[in-house]
């Protein structure tokens, strides 16, 4: 995975998390959040591990 | 030396020009935002009074008196009472204005009462020739027990002795003007006794409060000292009675009226600008102008940010190292954000043209004329000003309709507004507009283009009357209206409010909307380059075959196109898209534009820059492109063009009438204290406008 890949991911995690916390709340987001974080982190792993 | 800070209250009635004196003492040094928990508009400055001295100036709601009868204008006396509340002013200035002075004056002693720091600004000096005005200051500084600016904030005369009051605060006098308690000695004499340590105009604050509002929870008062509701009404009568005394007495000796003098024109242009014929017909002109205007003039720049845009990601594309995040900057982020920038001259325009009016004094008469209207409808002349501001957004007008005292025409307004064409739906008919209807001149002055908005802003207009009159068929509350409107001095516009105005509203739109569409953009641009199964992924090689394989002669420069073409289809999006199509196709339009459609429904603006996302990520060229050069070059397989003439009418109709902004459903809900009429709004007006978008497109195809 190179650097425009991982920047590409984190500015989508960025995007969905903003989207989210304007649509459904603040204190809701924080489930989300958790979740973007591992899904970035496992998209991260699956492509390092290839 | 430490900084000191100042807190100081802006008050005044409406129409006093409070708005321009809180502009010319903290200039663009502003905060805007909401009171908490509710949604009435606060705001916030700072101005410079001395090398070591700052004063924090709240700007708060117009209000006729301290017996408040809104929402508004009970956050002023909340906020006066409450000394606890971090906003609690340490000196209060009273706006008042030279023509209106009784009138104002009411509330100026009602503050006094309060016994806090107050100084009075009596603004539009200027005026006081033209009306033949002459004012007693020294005599009116002692009759009312404190210091007076006399100002006029449009020329930008006594300001600095404004300043200079607000720093020495301290010296004024904090002594009431009048003894309000005589009106029933008993009574507050029982009163004062009851609570030594409280003030006595704040006790019967709170207690009228309750009559006015009353689900307000002051207990103890209220269970020892409330009198009946009209006993308690009366009283607050005969109040009003001794104050309007005092202040008639006052003024008979501070202040002499020579009509003679008078140079005013004011009487002559009323008499036309509300006449019964004329009145109309200059406010359609007036219309008409503003919208022609819109189009002809925002034309050149916004050719040039689109021409900009288009350059800029053709740069990118080729100036950044190749890979993913260059391609999300290019395809994404660039056409997205590009797709709401363009629409900055059309906003400004529009709201320049609005702040013009108002500030002249010509939207008064604009709501004097509509009443007789509007009453029809089963809505009120004050309807007009929600109504109106609606043209900018729908959010801030909804609040602005609780100034209608009377729940049913204040409910009807608030159900109707989002009809009206607001500046989110204005990008989206700009570029349908441009793309179907000619740039041609009728009668060599007429644009084309221009009129087809004008009659789309009056078709909104319409149909929220229209709705109107059903609602007031329909809806069983019975209430009683009555209406009063205050006609502001005609004055010509002051450039520092109109610009602050235009730049607030600009603003509000770039970042409020801006925001969203970067965040969707990203997404959009990710559900659009990726896609599951080997479809997406051996694009290259199947459409390879498929042109090789083929029996016709294909040029090969054709296939980079076919392969964008085929990935976009078989990515997120286009699986998203294509499962929708069944719905949106009687309506003429194909899954990329019910993509835009759905992406939308959380806030209009965004289909522009869906569109202008989808269809970069579909193109594979480096070439500059433009937003709508792409839109115009779209075509069905069969080569015809997807934004014709019955395609384009189709979606300016389901746009003018779809209900497709959460803000205000939220914002209708927190209005009405209930989930019930955002859902009656939501399916009535979706439905509807995809029943017009149907016809429309079956009749025209």
């Amino acid at each position: 995975m190179n650097i425009q890949e991982i920047l590409t991911y984190l500015a989508l995690a960025l995007a969905i998390v903003f989207l989210y916390r304007k649509f459904f709340g603040k204190k809701k987001s924080k489930k989300i959040v958790a979740m973007m974080v591992v899904g970035v982190v496992n998209q991260f792993f699956c492509k390092f591990e290839k | 030396m430490a900084q000191q800070n100042i807190k100081v209250a802006l008050i005044g009635n409406p129409n006093t020009g409070k708005t321009s004196v809180f502009n010319q003492l903290t200039g663009l040094r502003q905060q805007v935002g909401n009171y908490p928990g509710i949604t009435v508009e606060k705001k916030i400055g700072v101005c410079k009074l001395s090398e070591n001295t700052n004063a924090t100036i709240l700007d708060l709601p117009g209000t006729y008196s301290l017996n408040a009868s809104s929402i508004d204008e009970n956050v002023v006396i909340e906020l006066l009472m409450n000394k606890n509340d971090d906003n609690f002013p340490e000196v209060i200035v009273v706006v008042s204005e030279v023509e209106n002075l009784k009138r104002n004056l009411l509330l100026f002693t009602q503050i006094k009462d309060l016994e806090l720091p107050t100084i009075l600004v009596i603004n539009m000096s200027d005026r006081m020739q033209l009306k033949g005005i002459e004012l007693n200051i020294p005599l009116l500084e002692k009759e009312l027990k404190t210091s007076i600016a006399l100002i006029s904030s449009r020329k930008n005369i006594g300001i600095e002795k404004i300043k200079e009051l607000i720093l020495n605060y301290k010296n004024l006098s904090t002594e009431p003007c009048l003894n309000a308690s005589s009106i029933d000695k008993e009574y507050f004499d029982k009163l004062r006794k009851a609570f030594p340590n409280q003030l006595l105009y704040k006790l019967w604050l709170v207690i009228t409060q309750d009559v006015n509002f009353l689900n307000l929870e002051r207990n103890e008062i209220k269970n020892s000292f409330t009198k009946s509701h009209a006993d308690l009404k009366r009283l607050q009568q005969k109040e009003t009675i001794k104050r309007y005394q005092f202040i008639n007495d006052t003024l008979k000796v501070g202040q002499t009226i020579d009509v003679s003098k008078a140079t005013d024109i004011r009487a002559k242009l009323d008499r036309i600008l509300t006449h019964r014929i004329f009145g109309y017909l200059i406010f359609f002109v007036i219309l008409f102008g503003i919208f022609q205007s819109i189009f002809e003039w925002s034309k050149y720049p916004m050719e040039f940010i689109d021409s900009s845009f288009a350059s800029l990601a053709s740069f990118a594309k080729i100036h950044l190292p190749a890979g993913e995040f260059t391609n999300l900057i290019s395809e994404g982020i660039i056409p997205g954000v590009g797709g709401i920038l363009i629409f900055i001259p059309q906003i400004v325009f529009l709201f320049l043209f609005i702040s013009v009016l108002e500030e002249s004094g010509y939207m008064s008469r604009v709501v004097f004329l509509m009443d007789k209207i509007m009453r029809r409808f089963g809505l009120s002349g004050k309807s007009v000003v929600p109504l109106i501001s609606g043209t900018a957004c729908a959010i801030p007008a909804i609040m602005g309709a609780r100034n209608i005292e009377n729940w049913k025409e204040r409910l009807i307004t608030i159900l109707v507004t989002p009809f009206i064409t607001c500046s989110a739906r204005l990008p989206v008919y700009a570029i349908i507009i441009a793309l179907i209807i000619p740039n041609e001149k009728l009668f060599g002055f007429m644009s084309l283009q221009g009129l087809t908005l004008m009659s789309l802003y009056l078709l909104g207009f319409g149909v929220a009357l229209i709705s109107a009159f059903i609602l007031n068929k329909t809806l069983k509350i019975k209430t009683k209206s009555y209406f009063v409107v205050e006609m502001p001095s005609y004055k010509i516009p002051m450039f520092k409010n109109v610009s602050i105005n235009v730049i607030e509203k600009t603003k509000a739109f770039v970042f409020g909307a801006g925001k969203i569409i970067l965040a969707l953009s990203v997404v959009l641009w990710f559900l659009g380059s990726h896609g599951p199964g080997e479809d997406f992924k051996n694009a290259q090689k199947i459409i390879e075959e498929n042109v090789y394989s083929s029996k016709i002669p294909v040029n090969p420069s054709v296939i980079p196109d076919r392969v964008s073409e085929y990935k976009l289809e078989h990515s997120y999006i286009g699986i998203i898209g294509k499962s929708i199509e069944p719905v949106i196709k009687p309506l003429g339009y194909d899954w990329k534009i019910g993509i835009a459609v759905v992406s939308s429904f959380a806030a209009r603006e965004v289909f522009v820059g869906t569109l202008a996302t989808i269809y970069s990520v579909g193109s594979h060229s480096d070439e500059e492109d433009t937003i709508k050069n792409r839109m115009a070059a779209e075509v069905h397989a069969d080569g015809s063009k997807i934004f014709n003439f019955p395609t384009g009418i189709s979606l300016l109709l389901f746009y003018a009438f779809a209900m497709q902004c959460v803000s205000t459903l939220a914002i209708v809900k927190k209005e009405t204290n209930s989930w019930k009429w955002p859902i009656i709004q939501l399916v009535f007006m979706s439905g509807f406008a995809y029943l017009v978008a149907f016809i429309a497109y079956q009749v025209l195809k």
